[in-house]
């Protein structure tokens, strides 16, 4: 089966007076249709850009697809897309959802408006069909009262309902790859739960893919089929959502696994951390990017560069714990065995 | 309960915002509770709920409109000595959601630290800000450079470093940790665990991260709407939620295991937080709540004892 999507090698820098900083550094994945892709990670692990990159929203000059990066959308390479391709892309093949609801909608115009617009490029449809289809999405995204609430300003709306607007906005021209950029984050949890299941409703109904990026590693159990775990730039570990959080096998990932803290555990009780802070992409470290806060760093984790190791199907992740040798010197299952504790 | 005398007491606060023509915005409605010295008591609910308000008028950033806050016996409002209300001030201290926006980007980190300190006249000097900047996990040298040079979880220890200069005995914490990544969420709540310890310190925890909370807390108190709806220890809050916001906040926390989240039930919360604005009577969650009977929406329920220390204000659950 060929894939929705497919990212081969992509590579993004930002050029700033510090330097290249080099916030993407080699990311291949897939995603195929129908299903839910969950990207976790740190803030400036490169997640974002990442998807920014699928949008073909990384500004230059400061930013630069690196040249051997692929990404096809359907088999076709969209990063050798013109201007004009990239426009007919976006919004009807891929809708992206941002992060903060309260700052990407425009507060000078209405809602109506702004759900429009995607309607009005991307389908050949009169003002008055637009306007059906406008207040047929706010019912989608259960918005209540639709003909009135489409002649509002963002500011009118609570968290939640612009939330559900931005919803409204991707989908629009029904796109077959949504991504959603923390869609979550900036919300209660009880919003949390209602938009959520408004997601995966949409993804029922329409069968899109979604590439769910966040750091919320229970949203991610709620959605994700598969997930990828990124660190500095690089995808450390990637499997089924099953594989991720009940064998995870890059010590980056049960570090994060741990650092939640479990409604079971005593209060008080020391959370697993984990210590230090992210290397500094401007000069990424020589080997692994995680040594300098792993527990089981070792010294060629320092030299050089872990690659993939195939845990399953489906399963890969990069680190050196997984060397022949390093399985014979150290006891892999016994480390494991001591942090699931 | 406890039979030491509470550090805090807060009894009937009510805090309402006049909004001209708008009316009257009550975003704290008769909240009473009391925290014991050495302890934490966690605040949460929805945003708009009041939590924050809530603190900001315990520690007296607030003119409370009615009721009564008691600091170690006293009230705060009927402190008139000057000499007690400095006193007061270097008692209480705060820690901001926000570490981007709560350092002042123009002062090094030794000022920003020293500031409390040269105005409650707390001797030490350069040493007890290192000394500071030591206990919270930040290196010595530190104290010459900007906040702009710093990571979200290091600006937030120098947030706490500058709460504990003046030595306080209690500290409201206002989303401490909303703002940081996980990993970093832990090391800052670890942080405040192990300085509560060491120092006695006495916090309120305000946050809408509910397994953050359960974690920090030995008390929490739930709000809706300005009111605190339920109130009890942390332990059997979370094994025994009585009141139905409670137990839809707690079923909407998403936990990290495939299996269990994808298969567990969402109790639905539909709907979101009403207006606080001029409401009227009656149980604020009666719109949400599906369980709602005529009384609900005739008289505010209050805080009733269903167990030992276990508070609830329901009156579905009065009559069951």
């Amino acid at each position: 089966m060929s894939h929705l999507l497919e990212v081969n090698n992509l590579k993004v820098s930002f050029h700033t007076y510090a330097g290249e900083v080099q916030a993407v550094r080699g990311v291949t994945f897939y995603v195929n249709e129908g299903e839910t892709l969950a990207i976790v990670g740190e803030s400036g692990c490169g997640k974002t850009v990442t998807s920014k990159a699928i949008m073909g929203l990384v500004a230059s000059p400061q930013g630069e697809v690196k040249k051997d990066s692929e990404i096809k959308f359907k088999g076709i390479n969209i990063l050798k897309y013109t201007n004009k391709q990239w426009q007919d892309y976006r919004g009807k093949d891929a809708g992206m959802i941002f992060q903060d609801p309260m700052t990407s909608l425009n507060p000078t115009m209405k809602i109506g408006n702004q759900i429009r617009e995607g309607i009005i490029k991307h389908q050949k449809v009169s003002k008055k069909e637009a306007q059906e289809r406008t207040i047929e999405l706010l019912k989608k995204v259960n918005i209540p009262n639709p003909i009135e609430r489409i002649q509002q300003y963002p500011h009118e709306f609570s968290g939640g309902m612009r939330q559900r607007v931005m919803i409204a906005i991707a989908l629009a021209c029904n796109p077959q790859l949504m991504i959603a950029d923390e869609p979550t984050t900036a919300l209660d949890v009880t919003i949390q739960a209602q938009i959520i299941k408004l997601l995966k409703e949409i993804q029922r109904v329409n069968h899109s893919a979604i590439i769910m990026i966040t750091h919320d590693l229970g949203v991610v159990a709620g959605m994700a089929d598969r997930v990828a775990v990124m660190y500095a730039g690089k995808i450390v570990e990637e499997g089924s959502a099953e594989e991720i959080f009940e064998n995870p096998q890059h010590p980056y990932t049960y570090a994060l696994l741990n650092a939640v803290p479990n409604l079971e555990l005593e209060n008080k009780a020391e959370l697993h951390v984990i210590p230090g802070t992210p290397p500094d992409l401007v000069a990424p470290p020589k080997g692994c990017g995680f040594a300098s806060r792993c527990e089981y760093c070792m010294e060629v984790c320092n030299r050089y560069e872990p690659q993939y190791t195939q845990i399953s199907k489906s399963h890969r992740t990069m680190c050196w714990l997984h060397d022949e040798i390093a399985k014979e010197v150290y006891g892999f299952d016994n480390v494991r065995s001591v942090i699931k504790k | 309960m406890n039979s030491r005398e509470p550090l805090v007491k807060v009894e009937h606060l009510k805090k309402y915002f006049n909004m001209r023509k708008k009316g009257v915005l009550k975003a704290v409605d008769d909240v009473s509770f009391e925290i014991y010295p050495g302890e934490t008591v966690g605040l949460v609910g929805e945003s708009g709920c009041g939590k924050t308000t809530c603190g900001r008028t315990i520690l007296g950033l607030y003119p409370a409109t009615e009721g009564k806050i008691e600091f170690q016996g006293k009230d705060i409002s009927q402190l008139k000595d000057k000499k007690e209300i400095i006193e007061f001030k270097k008692n209480v201290q705060m820690i901001f959601q926000d570490p981007y926006a709560s350092l002042n980007p123009r002062m090094t980190v030794g000022d920003i630290i020293a500031e409390g300190m040269i105005n409650h006249h707390v001797p030490g000097g350069n040493d007890r800000i290192q000394e500071l900047l030591a206990m919270v996990g930040l290196n010595k040298e530190y104290t010459n450079r900007f906040p702009h040079e710093f990571s979200g979880g290091q600006r937030q220890r120098i947030g706490i470093a500058r709460a504990l200069a003046v030595d306080p005995k209690f500290i409201v914490c206002d989303e401490p940790i909303s703002a940081l990544d996980v990993s970093i969420q832990a090391q800052v709540v670890n942080l405040l665990v192990r300085l509560q310890e060491q120092l006695g310190l006495t916090y309120l925890f305000i946050a809408h991260d509910l397994s953050m909370v359960k974690h920090i807390s030995d008390h929490v108190g739930v709000m809706y709407m300005g009111q605190l709806v339920e109130f009890s220890s942390s332990n059997e809050l979370y094994k025994h939620p009585a009141h139905f916001y409670t137990k839809a906040l707690l079923s909407a926390i998403p936990i990290p295991d495939p299996k269990l989240e994808k298969t567990k039930t969402v109790l639905p919360l539909e709907g979101e937080v009403g207006s606080p604005i001029n409401c009227g009577p009656g149980c604020r969650f009666m719109s949400r709540c599906k369980y709602a009977t005529e009384q609900c929406g005739i008289a505010t329920p209050e805080l009733k004892e269903i167990g030992k220390g276990h508070f609830v204000a329901c009156h579905v659950l009065e009559n069951a």
